[in-house]
């Protein structure tokens, strides 16, 4: 089990931890209560790790807050559920047992809630119950007596709706009356956490949980269809890929006009020397080069946040559960193969909801393979500099075309090399997806805000953290040892990144990759996009008439065949260039044997399919 | 001005060396942290 330490400074003595079923909201709440940020999506398995928060009391004491991940029962079935299971039965190692439990029930899937509640009554541990998203059971046409159930059920409640401020206070409050820090006794009666629930919920009032929804019924009837369903999920995917080229000239346009005049500012108050070489060549021309690709970044998360607010992606994973089975996978892994489009490190550590440990190693080997945002620029960059701007179609784009084509390679692959591994290692048991599938949303419009703008910060932190200082770091191997007089060739061809380059290009020579692409290879290997900044470094370098800084795409366009473009392209499809997705490969299987497997495998495809893209492309130009 | 010149650069360098050894230092104390971020699980 791993935890996380998320702004604290030193942490309380008192211990409280949420405890509920999956998509309860408790990661809502925890964001409420401690001020943090952590991930919330509308679907089941979001968290997969215990968190840690400081929050305050209404009298301001300070207490531990841990939000664990959501569990039906204390009979755990995955890893991610065993991380809750351990914690409140006391048997983890990392973590003390907590000294009261907050039982996070969902309104509007009482009866489950309450039979995790009756679990937790018999652990003995002091109890407060929060009954969430009471304003969507209320819409649902469910009216709960909290006062009622508060009775029933012999505990402290608050009725709360996690997403805005209502039941924070309440919780606050209660949490600072001693006797709720005081374990109830519990009954001896033999009862099963089935009949008591059913018992609470008759005592309640309540014959009837989880009232039907007819928007619900009759968008999943065309939504979960096998014909239309999965059009309509193709056609999403089609149309955020439009999206993202059609809708990002303007703010790029911006951002190279920002560059290029920053660029020109400093050319012209600054003298030429070493200092200017590095602030124009190495930090603007590396960095801009990146940096410009923010705006597809956004769109992209725009729609993915969206469809996640909205509740249709676990639909997907339902939809997908068929196809998962025919190669060896249960739905399960579509949460965790999403998430990799994001990054694949969130990705595999989704995993840990994966029960069956076939499916899971199985799901970790081929989570790289699914397009992370960190090839977006790669993708964009390559795109732009040898796909024409040309309409295939009434609103399609050529250039769109080919990075939905792109991203579908990837699953294709992932799909192929899925059932290799079936083939290989066998078929594991049949496991059917049993997914709790959320109510449909409209996506809040201060959510998708927020998470663009916590995208955004990601991608400025990256940009002005690790981009910058390889760039840094490259823009002086690059510039030493300076080159004598009379050197024939551009001068950083006599310096250590130009050997070093020199040297890799005979390695990459069969696939139609240059020096310079050799020398960005290097540096890609921290993070993908940092490619795309050490060719602008290297590029500005190279050629000191051409203004890199602002338009790397029409240089290399110039100087490579398409033939070099389309075979990098293919290479950034397979190859693992991100040693932080091997590390925690590492990390979740135990041992370098899986991550060098990884490694082997992906560089090898890559390898082989930009050979094949480079001679393929090579003889039809011919 | 010369040595003005490499002065910056050489704080500029140093720091880009710095930067780079603190994370190389803190990715190998928490294997498997985001490279977009600086949190073990940037819950993207």
């Amino acid at each position: 089990m791993s935890t996380q330490v998320i702004n604290l400074t030193r942490l309380a003595q008192r211990r409280v931890a949420l405890v509920g079923n999956p998509n309860c909201g408790k990661s809502s709440l925890f964001n409420r209560l401690t001020g943090s940020q952590q991930k919330v999506a509308n679907y089941a398995g979001v968290t997969v790790e215990m968190k840690r928060g400081l929050m305050k009391t209404a009298q301001g004491k300070s207490i531990t807050l841990l939000d664990l991940p959501g569990t039906y029962s204390l009979n755990p079935g995955a890893d991610d559920e065993a991380v809750a299971c351990q914690v409140v039965r006391g048997e983890s190692l990392q973590e003390p047992a907590p000294d009261l439990v907050v039982a996070v029930l969902d309104a509007t899937r009482l009866r489950r809630s309450l039979r995790l509640l009756s679990s937790l009554r018999g652990l003995g541990l002091p109890l407060v119950v929060v009954l969430n998203r009471i304003d969507s059971a209320q819409a649902n046409g469910l009216h709960i007596d909290v006062k009622r159930l508060e009775q029933v059920v012999g505990l402290p409640l608050v009725a709360t709706v996690a997403v805005n401020a209502q039941g924070a206070d309440p919780l606050r409050a209660v949490l600072d009356d001693p006797l709720a820090w005081v374990a109830q006794s519990v009954s001896t009666e033999p009862v099963s956490d089935d009949e008591q629930s059913q018992r609470w919920m008759l005592a309640a009032g309540l014959e009837q949980d989880e009232p039907v929804d007819d928007w619900s019924l009759k968008f999943d009837a065309v939504l979960l269809h096998p014909v239309w369903g999965s059009l309509i999920l193709v056609s999403c995917l089609f149309l955020i890929f439009q999206a993202v080229f059609a809708g990002a000239q303007a703010p790029m346009d911006a951002v190279k006009a920002a560059v290029a005049w920053l660029s020109e500012l400093l050319a012209q108050t600054l003298p030429g020397g070493l200092l200017q070489s590095l602030l124009i060549d190495g930090v603007l021309a590396g960095v801009g080069s990146v940096l410009v690709f923010l705006p597809q970044i956004l769109i992209l998360f725009f729609f993915i946040l969206v469809l996640e607010e909205s509740g249709y992606l676990p639909r997907a994973a339902l939809l997908l559960d068929r196809m998962m089975g025919s190669i060896g996978l249960s739905g399960r892994s579509f949460i965790p193969l999403l998430s990799s489009f994001a990054c694949a490190i969130p990705g595999i550590m989704a995993t840990r909801s994966i029960a069956d440990r076939r499916d899971r190693w199985v799901t970790i080997m081929i989570a790289p393979l699914m397009t992370c945002s960190a090839r977006l620029p790669v993708y964009a960059l390559l795109i732009g500099a040898f796909i024409p701007a040309i309409a295939v179609g009434p609103g399609f784009q050529l250039q769109g075309l080919v990075l939905f084509g792109l991203y579908m390679l990837g699953i294709v692959s992932a799909i192929v090399v899925a059932t290799v591994i079936k083939l290989w290692r066998g078929a594991g048991p049949a496991a059917q997806l049993m997914m709790e599938l959320p109510d449909y949303h409209w996506p809040r419009p201060v959510d998708v805000a927020l998470g663009l703008w916590q995208r955004a910060l990601i991608f400025l932190r990256n940009v002005g953290g690790i981009i910058l200082a390889l760039t840094v770091v490259l823009w002086f191997l690059s510039s030493f040892p300076v080159a004598p007089d009379g050197f024939a060739g551009a001068p950083i061809e006599y310096s250590l990144a130009g050997r070093m380059g020199k040297v890799l290009a005979v390695v990459f020579e069969p696939i139609g990759f240059n020096w310079q692409i050799a020398v960005a290879l290097i540096p890609g290997l921290a993070a993908r996009e940092v490619a795309v900044s050490a060719l602008g470094t290297v590029y500005a370098l190279s050629d000191t008439t051409s203004a890199v800084g602002t338009a790397l795409a029409p240089v290399i366009a110039a100087q490579w065949s398409l033939a070099t473009g389309l075979s990098l392209l293919v290479w950034y499809v397979f190859a693992p260039q991100c040693m932080a997705t091997l590390a925690t490969v590492r990390r979740e299987l135990g041992g370098w044997r899986a991550p060098a497997l990884m490694a082997v495998y992906l560089f090898g495809m890559a390898y082989a399919a930009s050979w094949l893209t480079y001679r393929t492309a090579v003889h039809w130009s011919a | 001005m010369l040595w003005l010149d490499w002065v910056a650069v050489t704080v500029i360098l140093a720091w880009a060396c710095v930067f780079l050894w603190r994370r190389w230092r803190g990715r190998k104390a928490h294997a498997g942290q985001c490279g977009h971020c600086d949190k073990a699980d940037c819950g993207q």
